[in-house]
């Protein structure tokens, strides 16, 4: 049990990021994801540091 | 990573080219490979090792031309080199894509001498069979670093076993399960990710005092925000600290308890103590009961004079006194001065004048009386024999009797008490011996412990838990203030609200990045433990269980609640498989969840798992458990099984298989003969096949040629 979200944590390690990442607000979500795919995606098109940075900065401002 | 395609030359046992294809397509596939004995098995998996790390994944480092082909090395001329190499075809996630490559890995080397090699060469090279140049030389070590990432170093005996036993290589060499299933979630790029965002919160805090200079007492609002904000960061930091070293303590806690309960209380501990130790006081208190009993018996027996025994003379002796009566032996001290003194007066003791046969008379008394300890005796001897009296022999032969019979009884008392307790002694003692007595007690004061560590660690988050809130509740209204003050102040509204909620959402999505990192190794442990448990724990038979260690990640066998590798039953080997399959569940989630919360890492639950042997010295029940996990529990499952291991897992594998290949070992006609002909011979629903051949004529080293079978 965590105290500070006050929701039973899930058993699959993946599912409770998930409750984790939507108590801090349903737009964090997708947020979440698109700055993880950034830095580690398969997809991620970025090899700069700053153009990481840059793009992840345009995300979170859209 | 999944491998198409597997192709060696001249490498180890294997004469020339050979390949094999791994089923790719659905989602669980199932390939076997069957040999003999040295057949060159375990040489794949050395191939595979070989291929994936250089020189660095030979065994001690050990020169590459070890791995050439001994036939081939015969073939070759002196000053001629030769070519051995080991080529992987593989498909890999490349963006939407999937990418097929071919990576050949080439040790090239030259005879110099009858028995002496020289190494030219080692290295990596990518195949394009279509362009003019068909080999590639991997320069930059750039597909060297794609495969070694795909694979880390750390992870290949976990999924690669290599010889035999399957267990040895999981249990005890696999190091790094924790990391290198944090390198498949690039959780290095997770915290990069996290310092980039909140580099980003401090630039949008600069732009926002950037536009609201104008006004410093929107200024003023803001820079005590951002030190509220820095506040709330050192208090959520702190609670999530706090929390995640009550969360340690807590598993501790209840892994402990688990211990405690298969070894028996802490109060049953203390009980079988007392017990023993009254037990070992009773069987004391009877041996000193014995001996002074025994003492007793040796001092009434030497005092009764043998008394009890010579009752029945009572009787005869009775009627001799009688007879001395009769006859006037009469128990009197007649001395000569007694018969002097009587005849120095007038008449005699009993009145009568004395005459001149008064002197001859007293003469025969004296003579027929008995002397002063003659009479003692003969006194003593009529008391004894007197039917009534302290001093006759029948009261004191009862008396006697009754004290010997006392005496008996408490000896007897001891003996049997000393008997019991003697066997209680031993049965507590056995139990003891059975039950860790001082790990119980080392338990029950490490759970004391632990319990006391908790309540504080509860306590102290509770604290930091309702200044956080108090934190909170202040940034919150000093947010609500500063937007007020924004629209009276004429600052740019909208540019002053979008700068906020970025801002906002920032802080909120650094909150989250934080919270997922510090919890990732505590869910990859859970789901491995229950995984784990859920496959090992039904299925063993001596009530072992599963633990997967909270820090490593790596699994063993605990009986008692002790960590033990004395188990030959098996039951390692189940283990070792139930991790396997462990594995593949935590990735195949891991897959599938990343995918719905639209975080595409590529394929992460792509991989192939080499098991060599992983059915040997197995009991018939866990072999049993073994094989019905084995079928499609990984995208790719790849099997190495020898002739016994066959003849029992056929009937349940072979249908189940998407390929079967075998390894045909032509071997001297001498080491052929050593094998009885039923076992050379393997069936397969195809037909029969020997799989131990005799080497052509003219051939000296033996070697070994795949077949495909379905």
């Amino acid at each position: 049990m965590n105290d500070e979200l006050n929701i039973e944590l899930s058993e699959s390690p993946i599912d409770a990021l998930k409750q984790i990442i939507e108590h801090h607000g349903k737009d964090i979500t997708p947020l979440f994801a698109a700055a993880i795919t950034i830095y580690a995606g398969a997809q991620s098109a970025f090899t700069d540091k700053k153009e990481k940075k840059d793009q992840l900065e345009t995300v979170i401002c859209r | 990573m999944v491998i198409k395609k597997i192709t060696f030359q001249n490498i180890l046992t294997y004469y020339g080219e050979q390949s094999i294809e791994l089923p790719i397509d659905g989602d669980r596939t199932l390939t076997i490979l069957v040999g003999p004995n040295n057949s060159g098995k375990t040489s794949i998996i050395r191939a595979l090792k070989f291929w994936f790390y250089g020189r660095d994944g030979i065994a001690d480092r050990k020169d590459p031309v070890s791995y050439i082909s001994n036939r081939a090395k015969a073939e070759t001329p002196i000053g001629k080199s030769l070519e051995a190499w080991v080529e992987i075809t593989f498909e890999r996630q490349v963006k939407e894509d999937r990418e097929t490559k071919t990576l050949r890995r080439v040790i090239e080397a030259k005879r110099t001498a009858e028995s002496r090699w020289e190494l030219r060469s080692t290295g990596l090279f990518v195949s394009r069979p279509t362009e003019r140049i068909p080999l590639m030389a991997d320069e930059s070590d750039r597909f060297q670093r794609i495969i070694e990432s795909m694979v880390p170093k750390a992870l290949f005996d976990a999924f690669y076993f290599k010889g035999e036993p399957l267990d040895g290589k999981l249990l005890g060499d696999v190091s790094g399960i924790r990391s290198a299933l944090g390198q498949f979630l690039h959780e290095d790029q997770w915290e990069e990710a996290q310092d980039a965002v909140g580099e980003i919160r401090e630039n949008l805090s600069k732009k926002l005092s950037k536009l609201t200079s104008a006004n410093s007492e929107l200024q003023s609002k803001l820079k005590e925000l951002s030190q509220w904000e820095i506040k709330l960061e050192a208090q959520r930091k702190a609670l999530s600290d706090e929390e995640s070293s009550l969360e340690a303590s807590q598993a501790l806690h209840l892994q402990e308890t688990q211990k405690l309960e298969s070894l028996g209380d802490e109060e049953a501990a203390r009980s079988i103590r007392t017990k023993l130790s009254s037990a070992q006081q009773r069987f004391k208190a009877a041996e000193s009961q014995l001996r002074s009993a025994e003492e007793g018996l040796k001092s009434e027996i030497s005092n009764s004079l043998g008394l009890p025994f010579l009752v029945s003379t009572a009787e005869p002796v009775s009627r001799i006194l009688k007879e001395m009566e009769d006859d006037n032996i009469l128990p009197a001290d007649i001395t000569d001065g007694f018969v002097d003194r009587v005849l120095s007066k007038k008449s005699c003791i009993c009145g009568k004048p004395h005459d001149s046969s008064s002197r001859s008379n007293w003469e025969a008394y004296k003579a027929r009386t008995l002397n002063a300890d003659a009479g003692a005796g003969l006194r003593k001897l009529l008391d004894w024999v007197k039917p009534q009296g302290t001093l006759s022999i029948k009261s004191r032969s009862k008396e006697i009797s009754k004290n010997i019979a006392r005496l008996v009884k408490e000896r007897l008392d001891a003996i049997t008490a000393k008997n019991e307790a003697d066997t209680e002694i031993k049965a507590l003692q056995s139990h003891m011996e059975n039950i860790p007595i001082e790990e119980i007690a080392r338990i029950g004061k490490s759970l004391r412990e632990l319990s006391e560590q908790i309540r504080s660690k509860e306590n102290r988050a509770r604290t930091i838990s309702d200044a956080l809130r108090i934190t909170e509740y202040n940034t919150k209204n000093l947010k609500s203030e500063i937007q007020d003050l924004s629209k009276k102040s004429g600052v740019d509204q909208n540019a002053f609200k979008k700068l906020t909620t970025s801002k906002d959402k920032a802080d909120r999505l650094h909150k989250a990045l934080t919270e997922c990192r510090s919890r990732l190794g505590l869910y990859f442990h859970r789901n491995l433990q229950s995984n784990v448990s859920s496959i090992y724990d039904s299925k063993s038979t001596d009530g072992s269980k599963a633990h997967i260690h909270r820090q490593t990640l790596l699994p063993a066998i605990h009986v008692n609640g002790q960590a033990t590798r004395e188990l030959g039953g098996g039951q390692s080997q189940l283990l070792a498989l139930a991790y396997v399959v462990s594995l593949a569940k935590l990735r195949q989630s891991m897959h599938e969840q990343l995918e719905e919360l639209n975080i595409r890492l590529g394929r992460i639950d792509d991989l192939s798992f080499f098991m060599d042997s992983p059915f040997g010295h197995m009991e018939e029940h866990y072999k049993r458990a073994a094989v019905e996990l084995v079928p499609h529990c990984a995208r790719q499952m790849f099997v190495f099984v020898w002739k016994e291991e066959w003849d029992f897992v056929r009937p349940l594998l072979e249908k189940k298989a998407d390929a079967i290949y075998a390894i045909e070992f032509a071997t001297s006609r001498e080491d052929l003969d050593k094998v009885e002909k039923p076992q050379r011979k393997y069936s397969f629903s195809s037909g029969s096949r020997d799989l131990l051949v005799s080497l052509p004529k003219g051939e000296v080293y033996p070697y070994s040629t795949i077949l495909k079978i379905k």
